[in-house]
């Protein structure tokens, strides 16, 4: 191996790890699916309003939601969502935490992992449970 | 404004880069309807279950209630806004180009405000009508 740099040539630019080598911890994969859950919301949103105008501009059109809604992918679709607020309401509240600029040790994050992991399927069984839907 | 963009060299001026002094805004809006959605977000999904399984009769009686109607409209409100602001967010950070951001942006905005009016709009109509 030569010492000496060919000049005509552009040096090598340094190339960062690639992604499998980082370690990704729980906390990380946790705040990721905070951004999947946003996504899922947010289609959530539009689906919302296509209830409420069929509801409003389309009585003829509007018990083929209902029977969507009641088919098993549509319970599951209701079901998923709300496990998706219940994620994002849990990891949002942390994060919430890590803007003040509290909580960045591992003994905070550790044990709120495991309150967003077992809090998450409370909530969302309590929210259908309470509102009297199919669980 | 002025003395904030002296910080940069007049060539990154020209070719607009550096940060465009509106970050505190953002950041600030999408917390404050954060916090405004952990009430209506709770509610709104235990009405969504409940009323998913009603008929158009029984989802029009249940909005004709003021309290129903006004709050899904807030709800819409803050829920298509913070949900503008999140996925601005993400488009920044994966979308590999300045074109792809701004496009990328610049629709779901859009959509969001248009999701928004339609909203709004249909909560109105449905609430007043008659059944």
């Amino acid at each position: 191996m030569s010492e000496k740099q060919d000049q005509s040539q552009p040096r090598p630019r340094p190339v960062s790890p690639h992604f499998q080598a980082y370690h990704l911890p729980l906390q990380a994969l946790l705040s990721f699916g905070h951004r999947v859950s946003g996504v899922v919301l947010s289609a959530g949103m539009f689906v919302i309003v296509g209830y409420v105008w069929l509801a409003a501009f389309a009585p003829e059109n509007f018990a083929l939601i209902k029977g969507l809604l009641a088919t098993p992918a549509g319970r599951l679709a209701l079901f998923l969502w709300t496990g998706s607020f219940c994620y994002h309401l849990f990891t949002g509240l942390r994060h919430m935490i890590w803007d003040t600029g509290a909580g960045l040790e591992p003994p905070f994050y550790r044990a709120s992992n495991w309150v967003i992991l077992l809090g998450v399927p409370v909530c969302t069984v309590a929210l259908f449970v309470l509102s009297g839907g199919p669980p | 404004m002025s003395a904030i963009r002296g910080k940069y060299a007049p060539v990154r001026r020209a070719l607009g880069l550096g940060a465009a002094q509106g970050g505190t805004h953002h950041w600030w809006t999408a917390k404050l309807t954060a916090i405004a959605l952990i009430p209506l977000g709770l509610w709104l999904v235990a009405s969504v279950i409940h009323l998913a399984a009603l008929d158009r009769a029984g989802v029009l009686e249940w909005l004709r209630q003021p309290a129903h109607g006004a709050g899904l409209i807030l709800f819409l409100l803050f829920g298509f806004h913070h949900s503008a602001a999140g996925l601005q967010t993400i488009m920044e950070d994966y979308l590999p180009t300045h074109a792809q951001k701004l496009a990328g942006i610049l629709v779901s905005t859009l959509l969001h405000l248009a999701g928004a009016a339609f909203g709004v709009y249909a909560v109105i109509v449905a609430a007043l009508r008659v059944v």
